[in-house]
């Protein structure tokens, strides 16, 4: 007892202290002015993730459906050309009218 | 608990609250103003709540307590629990002044300090104590019996020194 004593005391006197000491007025407090209630912003928050699952689960689904069937493909096969095919007009001799073409050879000779 | 009820509670603790943050504070005058105003804002937003489990004064007292050591804990990372733990002056480091209450409650560790604090100064019983601080009533009566010993051995201590010089 005798030693709280001196413990009451010494509290005492820090009493003493603080009570000229300045307290600061009491300020209320002005809450932040939100433009949508807690609720609506939780509302808004889990439709735009409902929104976002939708359009992720449609992606995929269409992703793993077959791909669209493949068109049929024509393929025409013609008459084949001649290999050596020439642009020179060759003209059409018979053998009568053949003549060699070293005949002047022979001559000469 | 409605608004106006509120804001007459508020403002009838209104000193000793201030005086309690500034105590969590470590006597730091500015900072225990903005723990002072943050853990009204806090009651005021909702975000603290009152549940009439023990006294307005007593559940005040604890959130600014929480709301302090918050402050702290951003102002000083290296503090894990209790302000003043790591921050407080050595028990070996006499105050200058003759007697400097401020000074010499924080040679003592934060807990002790506080309870005796909350016991002497607030005038709270040990139950309330421990509501305020958030532990165990055996916890209290520990840091309540060591505290009061090492502040008589402090005020000693400077008692003699205050002799000595005279």
């Amino acid at each position: 007892m005798e030693d709280d004593k001196i413990l009451e005391s010494f509290f005492d006197g820090m009493k003493q202290a603080d009570a000229q000491r300045p307290v600061p007025p009491l300020e209320k407090p002005t809450p932040v002015r939100r433009l949508w209630s807690p609720g609506i912003r939780y509302s808004a928050a889990a439709a735009v993730t409902i929104f976002l699952v939708a359009v992720l689960y449609t992606v995929r689904k269409r992703a793993q459906e077959p791909t669209a069937q493949t068109r049929d493909v024509v393929i025409e096969v013609g008459q084949r050309s001649t290999p050596t095919g020439s642009l020179v007009d060759m003209p059409e001799q018979t053998l009568s009218e053949w003549t060699s073409p070293t005949s002047s050879l022979s001559e000469d000779f | 608990m409605e608004k106006h009820l509120l804001e007459q509670y508020l403002a009838d603790h209104h000193r000793e609250a201030y005086l309690w943050a500034r105590q969590c504070c470590r006597y730091d005058d500015e900072q225990a103003k903005d723990v002072l105003q943050a853990a009204c804002l806090k009651i005021w937003e909702g975000r603290a709540h009152y549940n009439n489990q023990s006294s307005f004064r007593t559940w005040l007292f604890a959130v600014i307590r929480y709301t302090a050591l918050d402050s702290l804990r951003e102002k000083h990372p290296a503090i894990v629990d209790e302000p003043g733990d790591h921050l407080g002056l050595h028990a070996d480091e006499p105050p200058e002044e003759p007697v400097d209450y401020e000074a010499l409650l924080q040679q003592l560790p934060a807990r002790q300090a506080q309870v005796l604090l909350l016991a002497f100064y607030h005038n709270m019983t040990l139950e309330a104590i421990a509501t305020v601080m958030d532990i165990s009533l055996g916890t209290v009566r520990t840091h309540y019996d060591r505290g009061k010993k090492q502040l008589k051995e402090l005020l000693s201590r400077t008692r003699v020194q205050d002799h000595g010089r005279r």
